[in-house]
């Protein structure tokens, strides 16, 4: 077990907290901004497990702002509070990352430890850089585990159409595709965990560590899928989150996500290859109103950037897609700004064909990710337009008509992952 | 007197004579030599180019990231390349085997040369393989980017990169082997910096009001480009 450090309760008393049923746990680094109402709904979470003894714990990379002394303050002389140090390493804080805290890797371990050392029968994590959440959460993130017997809880956040489009674009639909079970957000910020997943975790921890680093969230639902644990879905409703300031490279959001999804896909080729079809997973929580606000999206930039990429990147895209894909690429490149339709089979095709080249190397993996960008960029457009006239209640069947085509097309991804010369010449 | 003239004749027509007796045997064995090294190299030519087609040399080649070797001679395969730097290797070896037959002084004298010519080259191999491949990551690298930030002359930039690099490497290459010596230092460093210096005076004075623009376009499309889209 690594060393989780100090255990302190609130008012500085340093007796050690010896057992509890429920640990909600917040991995916090320099989030003074944000802490206090995060913690203050943290609190009056836990009412609702009045029968259960129930810890929240601060996992701080080592703040050197008031996080720390803003979370106490808002807990107001809260008894059970666990106040951990995880370890923040020099590759964490060198990191550019996508992330809402450095080293989350390294904190979901410290969490994992100090929910095993308590002994906890369910865990919660809630993330900082949010700006407001309910009580409500840790209920819906908790109860299915400790009343319902489920091991893994992931997020279903409310999101705006136009949102999110990297999950519902290429998360979401090849995990669905490849590892069969249809888990809407595999990677989030608030997760529910039962003690014999965590269990699981932190005795089978065979993922590679850069792809640990950059998504630990996911690493941990494939392990849910893959270790056979009994998944649940809690509606949270939306997660206004903070902008950060400057916005990430859109390359590097990629790399770190789409790329850590590749390198999962390599991992674990043995058991997708096996999978047929996809199965839902139980959803619990509340039902929310769909999205209030209709923000207008300019796609000419990300249709402008498409048509660089296809002049200049022909030659690398070359090395990755077969020649019929290039083709459509140039029909694509030839549509009006107006009618511009990326046809999901084709969108799908060139993930496929990415992930494949992710695994053979054939261009340094940042750079791969890189040339992704505009076709990404072209995908997000095409997706817009597809969906700025249509009803709230309508979108999802959008994004389902594509995790089908994702469905549709893994025969496709096989072939190419056993025999990849055989559609490039 | 002219029994004189005739001894002397006849000294030097046997020294010629045993000259030519004692040479013939050497240029017989040096024939001979080149005679087996050709037939050698037809040999290994034919075994090498099935054995590097069966291992796929020139694919692997592509996947270690050296296309820019094929690039150097786009009519030649880098198997093929590979074949005649063995072959010359051969017939190289044949040749000294052979000059050794004739002067074995002399043969030996090249033979050190060579040798202690031989880490410059090996030196001067490595700069090439280092210099193409780090050329081509950081023109791989520019272009990406430069699209990535839409700039409309992304392949223009990276090609400029390249060329930069190549240059440098061919420079550094050169010293190893010492080709040149000061010229080559001298001539890149001027031209060098004649670059470095045109491209200034070019953004200086001559295209000032046309990178302002590019800039605040640059400036204004990176404002607007994901408004109000959050990708996760």
């Amino acid at each position: 077990m690594p060393e989780t450090g100090i255990l302190i309760q609130s008012g500085g008393q340093t007796q050690e907290i010896v057992t509890a049923d429920i640990l909600i746990a917040i991995p916090t680094y320099n989030n003074a901004d944000t802490i206090g109402s995060l913690v203050r709904a943290a609190r009056n979470g836990v009412l609702q497990f009045s029968t259960y003894k129930t810890v929240i714990m601060l996992a701080d990379g080592g703040s050197e702002d008031s996080t720390l002394e803003r979370a106490r303050e808002a807990l107001g002389g809260w008894e059970n509070l666990i106040q951990v140090l995880y370890p923040l390493y020099p590759i964490h804080r060198l990191a550019v990352s996508s992330q809402a805290i450095p080293g989350r890797d390294s904190a979901f371990q410290t969490i994992f430890s100090t929910a095993e050392r308590l002994g906890v029968k369910a865990c919660c994590i809630i993330e900082p850089g949010i700006k407001s959440l309910t009580p409500d959460w840790m209920g819906s993130l908790v109860q299915p585990i400790v009343e319902s017997g489920f091991d893994f809880v992931a997020p279903q956040y409310l999101r705006h159409r136009y949102e999110a489009t990297l999950i519902n674009g290429i998360i979401y639909p090849m995990v669905r595709a490849l590892f069969g079970r249809q888990i809407r957000q595999p990677i989030g910020n608030d997760f529910g965990f039962s003690s014999a997943f965590v269990r699981h975790c932190l005795s089978e921890n065979t993922w590679s560590r850069d792809i640990e680093r950059y998504a630990v969230d996911l690493c941990t639902t494939l392990e849910a899928i893959h270790g056979g644990f009994k998944l649940c879905q809690a509606l949270l409703g939306p997660r206004p989150q903070f902008r950060r300031e400057p916005p990430l490279d859109l390359s590097t959001v990629l790399f770190e996500t789409a790329g850590s999804l590749f390198g999962l896909v390599e991992q674990t080729a043995e058991h997708w290859q096996r999978v047929r079809g996809s199965e839902p997973v139980p959803s619990f929580g509340l039902r929310f109103d769909a999205e209030h606000e209709n923000p207008t999206i300019d796609i000419k930039p990300m249709v402008e950037k498409f048509r660089l990429g296809f002049a200049n990147l022909q030659e690398i895209w070359g090395m990755i897609l077969p020649p019929a894909t290039l083709l459509e690429l140039k029909k694509l490149s030839r549509q009006a700004d107006e009618r511009f339709l990326f046809p999901d089979d084709l969108w799908t095709r060139i993930i496929y064909d990415f992930a494949v080249a992710y695994r053979l190397r054939t261009i340094g993996r940042e750079h791969l990710m890189g040339a992704l960008t505009p076709i990404y960029l072209a995908w997000v457009a095409s997706f817009i337009l597809s969906v700025r006239e249509v009803r709230p209640r309508q979108v999802p069947g959008r994004i389902e008509n594509l995790c089908k085509t994702y469905e549709a097309q893994k025969p496709y991804l096989i072939s190419r992952w056993r025999w990849p010369d055989r559609f490039m010449p | 007197m002219w029994e004189q003239i005739h001894g002397l004749v006849l000294q030097a027509s046997d020294r010629i004579v045993t000259g030519i007796a004692n040479f013939l045997p050497g240029v017989l064995a040096l024939i001979v030599i080149i005679a087996i090294t050709v037939m050698l190299t037809v040999i290994v030519r034919m075994a090498l180019r099935r054995f590097l087609r069966s291992v796929d040399f020139d694919g692997m080649v592509a996947r270690w990231g050296f296309p820019e070797i094929a690039e150097w001679s786009p009519k030649h395969s880098p198997s093929l390349m590979a074949i005649r730097l063995v072959n010359w290797g051969i017939i190289l070896i044949g040749i000294l085997m052979g000059v050794n037959a004739l002067d074995a002084t002399l043969t030996s004298m090249l033979v050190v040369r060579l040798f202690e010519y031989i880490p410059h080259v090996v030196a001067a191999i490595i700069v090439l393989a280092v210099g193409t491949f780090a050329a081509r990551f950081l023109a791989r690298s520019v272009l990406i980017s430069a699209v990535n930030m839409r700039i409309q002359s992304a392949k223009l930039i990276s090609l400029g990169v390249k060329w930069m690099v190549m240059v440098l490497t061919a420079a550094m290459a050169l010293e190893q082997l010492q080709i040149g010596g000061q010229i080559v230092t001298l001539s890149f460093a001027i031209l060098f910096g004649g670059i470095v210096l045109a491209l200034a005076l070019a953004l200086g004075l001559g295209s000032k009001e046309m990178v302002s623009r590019t800039w605040e376009k640059q400036d204004q499309s990176e404002d607007t480009k994901d408004e109000g889209l959050q990708h996760l």
